[in-house]
């Protein structure tokens, strides 16, 4: 493992918690706590966010314990790049067809804060799992 | 093999104790809704519009009351009480606020009777109808 990897899961990290802290807030202060223009098996927008919310938490958690418990290390990193592109899509349906009855034309300032943390996570965490495939494997001295 | 390659931390994070990072994400988020309440003052709960009778109030991207009975040429007052700019734009284009910012109010003016159908430009789903009468 390079120096470098430790610290791309530590950025992941940090973009993770940071959309998820967009989305806390969005749905506490942001008016986003009672929006249910439609709902699919109880899940609603507003339902949407506050999951955002507690995901990012729990996964920017685990990415930044990973770096001392390596185990946790690669599914941490596959939940915060499959947060990441979940977040996105989900984002860029609502501002295109919409998504669970939600659309919104209009571009904001917490949106762009967490559309960037979004690719960044997905950027170092999709990096850091790349690596993890491309690396070579250190030769076993023992053998 | 790829677990212990994964467990190799940079120089730096080697000498960082464990329960700093235990810690890291938990701390970190309980000091920024800490900040996200005292920054918002209230909880986040914001002022709420006295309600008149021909007032219409948009909160958590909804338009109430509605539908809204009004006499025509009698000013319906707009009060955006959500966080986010709405429009209170009649589908027809009968009348409309434009952009209002979140606190921001506007007043509309329907002279001819009837129904009319209004929407949010912003939030196609929030829709709302206006009845005229004489």
């Amino acid at each position: 493992m390079t120096p470098r990897r430790p610290l791309l899961l530590l950025l992941g990290g940090a973009s993770v918690l940071v959309s998820g802290y967009v989305h806390y807030y969005l749905y506490f202060k942001g008016g986003y706590r009672d929006i249910a223009p439609d709902s699919f098996a109880g899940f609603t927008i507003s339902r949407s966010f506050a999951i955002n919310a507690i995901a990012g938490f729990v996964i920017a958690w685990a990415l930044v314990v990973s770096v001392r418990f390596p185990k946790l290390a690669v599914p941490a990193a596959l939940a915060g790049a499959g947060f990441a592109v979940a977040t996105l899509v989900a984002y860029l349906l609502t501002r295109t067809v919409g998504l669970l009855g939600f659309q919104d034309d209009q571009l904001t300032t917490e949106a762009v804060v967490a559309f960037v943390a979004e690719l960044v996570a997905l950027g170092a965490l999709g990096s850091w799992l790349v690596g993890q495939r491309t690396l070579p494997r250190p030769v076993n001295r023992a053998a | 093999m790829r677990e212990s390659r994964a467990a190799r931390p940079v120089p730096g994070l080697r000498r960082v104790p464990t329960w700093v990072l235990v810690l890291a994400v938990p701390v970190v988020a309980l000091i920024a809704v800490f900040i996200t309440d005292v920054l918002s003052g209230n909880g986040g709960a914001t002022a709420q519009s006295s309600a008149t009778p021909n007032t219409v109030n948009i909160k958590n991207f909804s338009f109430s009351p509605n539908p809204i009975t009004v006499k025509a040429g009698v000013p319906i007052i707009v009060v955006n009480d959500d966080n986010v700019t709405h429009t209170f734009t009649a589908n027809g284009g009968a009348f409309g606020t434009g952009d209002l910012g979140s606190g921001h109010r506007d007043r509309v003016t329907v002279e001819r009777a009837g129904t009319y159908a209004y929407h949010c430009e912003i939030h196609p789903f929030m829709t709302g109808t206006v009845r005229v009468a004489q």
